[in-house]
């Protein structure tokens, strides 16, 4: 049974960072260089290794259970105050995104523990992520990926890739590919509603076949 | 010595009567003889005009005496010249009764008239006192040396200056008639092809030419020609009237005076002016040199005053107003130097700077036609699509007429046709201001246009809010019909899928965003330059093409309800000719119009998204996501690697 949440106790935002930390440095591989501009870094406390960044203030994380356990997380990064954006940090944003800064949200820290990576699973992550955003004075999400995959499966989805010639970069000179941000418009509710649509019918299907 | 130095030596020198050894100057107590008549001269450059027994002799031969002495070192230095002012009459010399001037016999024309006669004593001639006599032929109005002072010298330092007198004053007229030959031949070529500025290019080629029998003053030429003394005057003025006239009605047309363009246009006043000068020639061959002058004097006086006219009208043009007043007065300078007896002449120079003048109008005119013909044939380019440039400039350059390059555009072929509208055009045109609607529609074809070229499909009209393309014009044999068909549906394919991409650059033009719908059809049609002979233009046309626009149609709010905006209604045929599936698939659902005759056509639509996104595209996104190993991480943005 897969339920989705806005993760607002404190708890909840550990365990999703802890999530995260699982993923990423378990499962991938991967940690964060020292001093790198987001102040990502690995903290501990009595329970283990999660990750820490400079953003806490002004996170969203949704979380996604399966019989209450969180497989499944992404955070929703506001910048109502018009600071910078995490990937600002990085390299510059497209103009429209520039122009409507404080209306786009970016979406990042997102993991799947690997037991659970399946379609049903990340179209509902997907689905909950629009929808609370869907009630945010917002008018653009944005994420970055790497192409070809994610990428293009993110333009299926109606995503646009920023392309500008700089719009290719990479975090850092270690990574093996870059990464392109990709943004979708959430004034547009056509989109909106077949992005939904979309995941509905994965999400569908997939419990159609778990009770076969 | 270096040479400089005996130039300098040898200027200052010569302005010095006997300052030298080597050196004896005649320039006083000459005698002069006309006829019966006897007459002492202060100096030998006095007019004839102004010496009165001249006028009572009535001779046209005068002579010049004088007596001078050499002492035993000079009369024994090697290389003795003597040095005579210029004079435009003909003329013998004689030192101790032996003519010296080496010349031939008949000594009756002018020649060389602003040099300075250089003439070698030989030196078995000359004794402690010798003598100097000049013979000169000529009319009175027109006789006398142009300068005052003869030299006797072996000192070749003072021969320097003479042959540089003679070289800027004389000789360049030589190089000047060559130069207005040229020109006036370029000018007479150009004006047999080129037909905006032909007046003006004859004009300019008539004084060029006509200037040059004043030049050949400088050289032996008329004693070929004439026997009379004075005939060659007479011959180079009048064809000075028609060089003065010629410049003043150029500078005319170049300001556009409209007194001049009438001139030229007008029948009448070139027949006034061409009996004027016929009948001046006629007088001319039998009259007395003074009426012939009276009677060709209005034209120089015209010419004198309303050339500065034009030309100042024309000042706007520095290069041009310069180098015109220039000239002018350089002329004038001549004139004054009659008027004193002075030997600046510069009356060539005048003209050369004036033809000169000329030409250089005529290199900008080049240069801006030039240019005026790039620009016309990038625009025409722009006004024409991009496949039959090639074969235009091809015709083009070969000269072939309209008439030609229109058959040779014309033909027929299998094509695809696609039509793009703008939906809700007409109330976006209703609601938003017109420059709005103007910077939209503009942005948008501009988008399309992009995509279209990028899948070899040629951009033929708009009308309003839709655009009409064309795929396949002039390739023939070379591409068929399923490479077509394929190039055209990815066109349309990737026009799809770019929508949401133009309308984020219309937001961030602050446009408004839009919706398209399109429709394509593959058959035979017939292209070419189209419409009434006054105004062509390129079209496509055919049954395909009215198919095209009824699908067009048939996408109406009925079709919208099931298929929404931003989509495609393609031709059945299209699709079928296409062999490759990946690019069928897109294009899935049957729909089927009817025209008005009964005729029925079967298309497929093709939506803005692919909408089969299943379960593989999320395992694919999955695996590209948590599979490879790198996430956002550390460097600052300013850090040397960029």
């Amino acid at each position: 049974m897969l339920k989705s949440q806005i993760l607002s106790r404190p708890l909840d935002v550990l365990e999703a960072k802890r999530l995260v930390y699982k993923v990423y440095a378990n499962s991938l591989g991967w940690l964060p260089e020292p001093g790198n501009p987001s102040g990502f870094r690995v903290a501990q406390d009595k329970n283990g290794a999660f990750f820490e960044d400079n953003f806490g203030n002004r996170s969203i994380w949704v979380g996604i259970y399966s019989h209450d356990e969180l497989v499944a997380t992404a955070r929703i990064l506001t910048n109502f105050q018009e600071e910078s954006h995490e990937v600002e940090h990085y390299t510059s944003l497209p103009k429209m995104l520039t122009v409507a800064k404080a209306k786009a949200v970016e979406i990042n820290r997102v993991a799947i523990l690997p037991n659970f990576q399946s379609p049903d699973i990340f179209a509902f992550l997907i689905q909950s992520l629009v929808t609370t955003i869907e009630e945010m004075p917002v008018d653009f999400i944005f994420t970055t990926v790497a192409f070809p995959e994610p990428g293009n499966f993110c333009k299926k989805l109606g995503f646009v890739r920023d392309d500008r010639p700089i719009g290719e970069f990479k975090y850092s000179a270690k990574d093996k590919t870059s990464v392109s941000i990709v943004y979708f418009e959430m004034t547009n509710k056509a989109k909106i509603e077949r992005l939904l649509n979309i995941c509905e019918d994965i999400i569908t299907q997939a419990s159609k076949r778990a009770s076969a | 010595m270096s040479v400089c130095k005996k130039i300098a030596v040898g200027f200052a020198m010569t302005m010095l009567s006997n300052v030298s050894l080597a050196t004896v100057s005649l320039n006083h107590a000459w005698k002069l003889r006309a006829g019966t008549k006897e007459v002492a001269l202060e100096n030998i450059d006095s007019r004839w005009r102004d010496i009165s027994v001249i006028d009572e002799s009535n001779s046209n031969d005068i002579e010049y005496y004088k007596e001078f002495s050499l002492d035993e070192a000079q009369r024994k230095e090697p290389g003795q010249f003597i040095i005579v002012p210029p004079s435009w009459m003909p003329y013998q010399i004689f030192v101790n009764g032996q003519d010296i001037s080496e010349i031939r016999a008949n000594h009756s024309t002018p020649e060389k008239i602003y040099s300075y006669r250089i003439y070698r004593i030989p030196n078995a001639l000359l004794g402690n006192e010798n003598n100097v006599k000049i013979l000169a032929k000529g009319e009175k109005i027109l006789g006398g040396f142009r300068g005052s002072e003869v030299l006797v010298t072996s000192h070749k330092s003072y021969l320097i200056p003479a042959y540089l007198k003679n070289f800027f004053l004389n000789d360049v007229l030589i190089i000047f008639s060559i130069l207005s030959f040229s020109i006036s031949l370029t000018c007479f070529l150009i004006a047999k092809m080129e037909s905006a500025h032909r007046r003006q290019y004859i004009l300019l080629g008539l004084a060029s030419i006509t200037i040059i029998p004043h030049h050949l003053l400088s050289t032996s030429f008329y004693g070929w020609l004439f026997e009379n003394p004075t005939a060659p005057f007479r011959f180079h003025l009048f064809f000075q009237a028609i060089t003065w006239t010629s410049f003043a009605l150029f500078y005319g047309l170049t300001s556009g005076s409209e007194t001049v363009v009438r001139i030229s246009q007008g029948r009448k006043m070139l027949g006034f002016v061409g009996t004027y000068i016929l009948s001046v020639l006629a007088f001319s061959l039998y009259s007395p040199f003074g009426v012939f002058f009276t009677l060709i004097s209005p034209l120089f006086a015209i010419s004198a005053i309303i050339a500065p006219i034009w030309l100042y009208q024309y000042r706007h043009d520095l290069v041009v107003f310069c180098m015109g007043a220039s000239g002018i007065t350089l002329s004038v300078v001549s004139l004054i130097s009659d008027v004193t007896t002075l030997n600046i002449y510069t009356h060539g120079y005048g003209a050369m700077l004036i033809t000169l003048t000329g030409f250089y109008f005529f290199i900008k005119t080049f240069v801006r036609s030039a240019k005026r013909d790039r620009s016309a044939g990038e625009l025409l380019k722009l006004m024409l699509p991009d496949p039959i440039h090639l074969t235009l400039d091809a015709l083009i350059d070969a000269g072939a007429p309209v008439v030609q390059i229109r058959e040779k555009l014309r033909g027929d072929s299998t094509l695809t046709n696609i039509f793009i509208d703008i939906c809700s055009y007409g109330k976006m045109a209703n609601t938003l201001p017109p420059r709005i609607v103007y910077e939209t529609r503009s942005s948008v074809f501009q988008f399309i246009n992009a995509i279209m070229i990028r899948n070899g499909v040629a951009f033929i009209k708009s009308i309003g809010d839709s655009a009409h393309f064309v795929g396949g014009l002039y390739q023939g044999e070379k591409t068929s019909n399923s490479l077509l068909a394929k190039h055209t549906l990815l066109a349309v394919m990737e026009l799809l899928d770019g929508i949401d991409a133009m309308n984020i650059h219309l937001k961030e033009k602050d446009l408004p965003g839009v919706k398209l719908k399109i429709s394509a059809t593959i058959g035979v049609c017939e292209f070419g330059l189209e419409g009434p002979s006054s105004q062509l233009r390129y079209d496509v046309q055919g049954h395909w093409v009215n198919v095209t626009k009824r699908l067009e149609d048939a996408m109406d709010q009925r079709f919208y309800e099931t298929y929404s905006q931003n989509v495609a209604l393609v031709a059945a045929a299209l699709i079928t000719k296409c062999e490759d599936l990946t690019i069928r698939k897109r294009f899935r659902d049957l729909f089927a119009i009817t025209d008005k005759n009964g005729i029925k056509y079967e298309a497929y639509v093709g939506r803005q998204y692919a909408e089969v996104i299943d379960h593989s595209d999320f395992m694919r996104a999955i695996y590209g996501q948590f599979s490879h190993g790198d996430v956002p991480e550390t460097k600052p943005k300013n850090a040397a690697n960029g």
